[in-house]
């Protein structure tokens, strides 16, 4: 038979395309344009360009295929580039569906998934959209197989997303933090103790069956490629719906121990358990989706477990069930996320650009989180300082004992030192890399007089006045100190950066280092601009 | 994550040198009159200190929105960038204890209190 496959360089799909393969099938699989090479270890299968959203480049593409599997799908969305649940699991498949009715396709096998329901009962739209595709299907009059799979384990290829190795990687992969037990609702005061004791064996296994209730049910991709494959010509299979789970059914505790177990760890992992609604508070904050492996609808559905009735699965095609367990999962801890010599330039596509849900490099977002603990750290010592003053009788005027004069050339060489480097950064921005030197060169120069004025005065008054000698020098030595140690530290990075720059290591494309060391600097010179106004002006 | 994007979101900076040097005239002008507000107006003392850390704010505020970017960047980093103003709201507000007191339903300085104990100590 010819079989045309959707989604065929997926996880699914590769295992898809090796097993019809062995059975003598002949393949030809739809490719986003510009994705042909992904199949080129596979020179029997033909490619065909096109894209299932786009009902013109199927024109055509299924004439004189014999049955059409239809795999593509996907775990999350995309909104900012269009890609939605809707748009890929329905769109999608109705123009695939449609396009295999006028090829006159004998058998259409639908990949859905287990759990999918109506739009009024789904909790995710992944659910009913894949289930509205069934729904279109069976209405096709297309003789159509459709299977519902359980989570699908087996080894996945780099940048394919596979439950067991992203759960590896993603919960296993932190040390020493607790793995989380999800759970609907509060949970129960003994709930809580006993996660408290990593090393309570009792305690802690008894946490592992009954922390989370919802159970799993994982298939081997074999053994759901292997029936997708026989599911094209089998004459059982006609008109079926196939719930695809394995034998075997795990609470989400029981399998975080045997991915422990496959990651060779010999003891058990520490569980907690953690309530459900607390990590969707956690995902609504600004930022935090992109940090954390899993969205809302992912957690919605991994709490309604996902379970099935596996009987018809295994009885109408030939196979063996593969077991889940420490042996055939031990894969998971040996998959790497990302193809090494793509691992680079995937740190520095991070690193540099903005990633999409939260439109701002993580570089940035870091330093400003910084930022905002350092503006923290100087509201503690000026409101200690403000409290200070206030308990003090008779607080000196501090123009009577601060040169206001010199502190006043010490302001303006400090701002100046922010426009110089803004001017650098803007410079090599543009290309125009004179212009960074000089600039970044003042700035060094600005910043370095600053430190080195201060250590003048600081010189200056030390001589005559201790810190201990009143409230006043007490609390000026501790906030210009605090804030001098920020201007030393600031010059340090200046410099290293301009040596970089020197060196040619920043482009106008890649300097994310020179903006994060300016984004310091300037609030350096922010919290300067407060402390000479009550310091030395109040 | 392609390149043109990219592009584009460097290519505004090209036309914010000329706010640079405006900002830093301002930045400058703020300065000198914050040196001179205590020479031309020293009484009342709380209007002082307010124009005073009004004139700070502003500096600062130029310096954020300007050099660092604030302005000119997504809404979230704004978001991030004064977040800690609420912080520092509550902070102020609970140590306000420490610098007023609560007496008969209205906020007072503690300035005879702080008189009395110094007295003491003499």
């Amino acid at each position: 038979m010819k079989v045309f496959v959707t989604g065929a360089t997926g996880f699914i799909g590769r295992y898809t395309l090796r097993k019809l393969s062995e059975a003598g099938h002949e393949i030809r699989a739809l490719t986003r344009p510009g994705s042909e090479d992904k199949l080129a270890d596979m020179p029997d299968v033909e490619t065909a360009a096109g894209d299932i959203n786009d009902p013109e480049s199927l024109d055509g593409a299924m004439d004189g295929c014999d049955a059409v599997v239809h795999l593509v799908g996907i775990i999350q969305e995309r909104p900012e580039k269009g890609v939605t649940f809707e748009r890929i699991h329905l769109e999608g498949a109705k123009n695939v569906i449609d396009e295999a009715k006028k090829a006159g396709v004998s058998r259409f096998v639908l990949m859905s998934a287990n759990g999918v329901k109506s739009r009024k009962t789904a909790v995710s739209a992944y659910q009913w959209t894949k289930y509205e595709a069934e729904e279109y299907l069976k209405e096709s009059g297309l003789e159509y197989t459709i299977f519902r799979p359980s989570v699908v384990f087996g080894r996945p290829e780099a940048g394919q997303p596979e439950f067991a190795s992203q759960l590896t990687r993603d919960l296993l992969g932190i040390p020493l933090a607790p793995l989380p037990l999800f759970k609907a609702g509060l949970p129960t005061l003994a709930e809580l103790v006993k996660s408290m004791f990593p090393f309570a064996k009792k305690w802690q296994s008894a946490l592992a069956s009954e922390g989370s209730t919802f159970e799993l049910q994982p298939v081997s991709v074999e053994n759901l490629s292997d029936a997708i494959a026989q599911s094209v010509d089998l004459p059982a299979a006609r008109n079926m719906t196939y719930e695809a789970g394995g034998r075997e059914r795990f609470r989400w505790g029981e399998m975080l121990d045997i991915l422990t177990a496959a990651s060779g760890r010999q003891k058990p992992r520490w569980k907690a358990v953690v309530p459900a609604f607390m990590i969707h508070i956690l995902l609504s904050l600004p930022g935090i989706r992109s940090l954390l492996p899993l969205s809302h609808d992912q957690l919605d559905m991994l709490l309604e477990g996902n379970v099935c009735l596996e009987t018809a699965f295994f009885r109408d095609f030939d196979m063996e069930p593969i077991p889940f367990n420490a042996e055939t999962a031990a894969y998971a801890s040996q998959v790497e996320a990302v193809k090494p010599e793509k691992e680079a330039e995937f740190l520095l596509r991070h690193y540099d650009h903005p990633v999409p849900n939260t439109g701002v490099p993580h570089a940035k977002f870091g330093m400003w989180v910084f930022l905002a603990t350092e503006v923290m750290f100087f509201t503690g010592l000026i409101g200690a300082y403000v409290v200070l003053r206030n308990a003090t009788p008779d607080w000196p005027d501090p123009s009577e004992r601060l040169s206001l004069g010199l502190t006043a050339v010490m302001t303006f060489i400090l701002i100046m030192s922010s426009v110089s480097l803004v001017m650098g950064l803007s410079g090599l921005q543009q290309g125009r890399m004179g212009k960074f030197k000089l600039y970044f060169a003042l700035t060094v120069l600005f910043g370095a007089t600053f430190v080195g004025l201060q250590a003048y005065e600081w010189n200056h008054f030390l001589a005559k006045h201790l810190p201990s000698e009143d409230m006043f020098w007490s609390v000026f030595y501790t906030l210009t100190g605090f804030h001098g140690a920020h201007v030393s530290i600031g010059v340090i990075a200046l410099i290293w950066v301009f040596v970089q720059g020197l060196r040619g290591v920043y482009t106008p494309t890649s300097h994310n280092t020179v903006e994060m060391t300016g984004l310091y600097w300037h609030f350096v010179d922010l919290v300067w601009i407060i402390l000479f106004t009550i310091i030395y002006l109040i | 994550m392609s390149e043109p994007q990219h592009a584009e979101d460097h290519t505004p900076h090209e036309s914010h040198d000329a706010a640079y040097w405006k900002v830093l005239v301002a930045l400058a002008v703020f300065t000198v009159i914050e040196l001179a507000i205590p020479s031309v107006l020293p009484e009342p003392r709380w209007l002082l200190v307010v124009l005073m850390m009004l004139t700070a704010v502003a500096k600062a505020a130029g310096v954020a929105l300007y050099y660092m970017h604030i302005k000119y960047e997504k809404p979230l980093v704004a978001l991030l960038a004064f977040s800690p103003i609420i912080f520092v709201g509550i902070f102020f507000f609970l140590i306000m204890a420490d610098i007023t007191e609560v007496d008969k339903g209205g906020w007072t300085f503690p300035e005879t209190q702080v008189e009395t104990k110094a007295d003491e100590a003499h």
